[in-house]
């Protein structure tokens, strides 16, 4: 049982060196591994009993992580393997963190860029940075056309961005319920119409005529920022 | 094939030429693919593989995770509702069920890398009843979630007698008692569990393939490459319960005492 079998099977093919020379681990290890995943298992169970506020998830997700650890280690063979499927490993990893980062510093962040910092990100234009929430006296003068907001509020050339921001929160419901996700969703789909509306109604600031022949398909805040400064 | 050729495997013999007793097929053994050169390459070619597959595995569940870290920052009152609604009892005892059947997953690799088939089989079933209890316990905890109208989406608080059209004695709806929004935490532990049950289920099937080819004598010492790839299948499933036991089930527990 207890036989230490820390070899490597040993060129017993015609391929010698070719053969697969698989690293065998003991008994022993394998069962202080699977020990270790019980302890920390117990360990996360035990540190959920705890009240320590939001550190509470940062606890679970580090133990589980360490678990993880372990059982990559040892259990799917990376410390002996090619490095090259740790590689693997490693990178889908990393996306996973940019998948998280840029989701939840979006999510994060809606609403606190205007309203509690005042924060206004196109400098040169002084546009409010586009976020969730909904200027109410905008939204009171435009009742359903979308993008005709911000240009009939601020006297100075409006810049698309707020217009193409804007039409995501007339068809999302200002109220948190609807849900930033879906904001962010119908955005790519507002655009569209953002671009075609302003030119056909009020909105003065854009109502050159080739403000909707523009490349408005985008809902990238920045690219229409510069192509309705044109009129 | 293991003991029929044991010894003669030992000799040293440059490359391409083969012991007598040998499947032949070709000038290559029969599990040594023809497109492949050697042993070696054919190994870190499927290993490789195996790993692009797990990498995207990863990718594919973070998205579930990704809109659980949403919808957890938006709604944390409701999941640490709903996730008193869990059996912590039996979320770690299938944790730790889990746990066990990677053990034996690895050591049943192990027994396949050292040409011990018999023990590799018994390793396998092991692996397999582990995955049968997982799913049994699983059952249970879905049960006692129908009982409490506990359904995801839309069906959420509906209950039991709604959907069955069976008169249900002292039945309360405990959905109704919860705040709002905890159907947010049922849809994605019904889909975040469901979809790694599936996973389970799937694991269990490729297991039993693995199980007839080992019994059929398609591994040796030389050849255990479908065996570690299993595992490393399986050891990934269990990676993500490790991540979604203490997320769904673990949210700020209170001790039934304390409730308040």
């Amino acid at each position: 049982m207890s036989e230490h079998e820390h070899d490597h099977a040993h060129d017993d093919g015609p391929y010698g060196a070719d053969e697969v020379h698989a690293h065998v681990g003991s008994y022993r290890a394998y069962f202080a591994v699977f020990m270790g995943l019980i302890f920390f298992t117990l360990l996360t169970v035990g540190a959920a009993s705890i009240h320590l506020g939001r550190a509470n998830l940062a606890v679970a997700v580090i133990i589980a992580s360490l678990k993880a650890a372990l059982v990559c280690t040892f259990f799917m063979h990376l410390k002996d393997d090619n490095k090259f499927n740790s590689l693997i490993l490693i990178a889908a990893i990393t996306f996973i963190g940019v998948f998280f980062a840029l989701t939840l510093n979006d999510v994060d962040y809606r609403e606190k860029l205007d309203i509690q910092s005042g924060n206004r990100v196109f400098l040169q234009s002084g546009d409010q940075a586009p976020g969730s929430w909904v200027n109410p006296i905008k939204k009171e003068e435009t009742p359903g056309e979308a993008g005709s907001a911000g240009s009939k509020v601020e006297p100075a050339p409006t810049t698309t961005a707020t217009a193409s921001a804007q039409p995501t929160e007339k068809s999302a419901e200002p109220s948190m319920s609807a849900g930033p996700l879906e904001s962010a969703a119908t955005s790519a789909m507002a655009a569209p119409s953002s671009s075609a509306a302003p030119a056909h109604t009020a909105a003065p600031a854009s109502a050159a005529p080739h403000a909707s022949a523009a490349p408005h398909a985008s809902a990238a805040p920045h690219a229409p920022a510069s192509a309705s400064a044109h009129p | 094939m293991s003991e029929a050729t044991a010894d003669a495997e030992h000799e040293h013999e440059h490359e391409h030429e083969h012991e007598e007793g040998e499947e032949h097929h070709g000038d290559h053994p029969r599990w040594l693919q023809h497109h492949w050169d050697t042993p070696v390459q054919q190994f870190d070619a499927a290993k490789l593989g195996m790993w692009a597959f797990l990498g995207q595995e990863l990718l594919f569940f973070s998205g579930l995770f990704v809109a659980y870290a949403i919808y957890r920052t938006w709604y944390g009152e409701a999941f640490a509702a709903g996730s008193h609604e869990l059996s912590r009892f039996m979320g770690a005892t299938n944790t730790c069920v889990l746990l066990f059947s990677s053990l034996t997953a690895a050591l049943a690799v192990r027994a396949s890398q050292l040409g011990k088939r018999s023990e590799t089989t018994m390793w396998i079933l092991l692996t397999i009843t582990c995955a049968f209890g997982f799913l049994v316990i699983k059952y249970m905890e879905y049960h006692v979630k129908f009982e409490h109208g506990l359904l995801p989406g839309s069906f959420y608080g509906t209950p039991r007698d709604m959907l069955t059209f069976a008169p249900l004695a002292g039945h309360h709806s405990v959905a109704a008692e919860l705040p709002d929004h905890t159907h947010a935490f049922f849809s994605l532990y019904f889909v975040m569990t469901g979809l790694h049950a599936l996973h389970v289920i799937i694991g269990i099937g490729i297991w039993f393939w693995i199980l007839r080819r080992n019994l059929r004598g398609d591994f040796s010492k030389r050849y255990f490459t479908p065996v570690d790839i299993t595992a490393l299948y399986w050891h990934l499933v269990d990676l993500v319960w490790i991540y979604l036991f203490p997320l769904l089930y673990l949210i700020d527990y209170v001790p039934p005492g304390h409730k308040g």
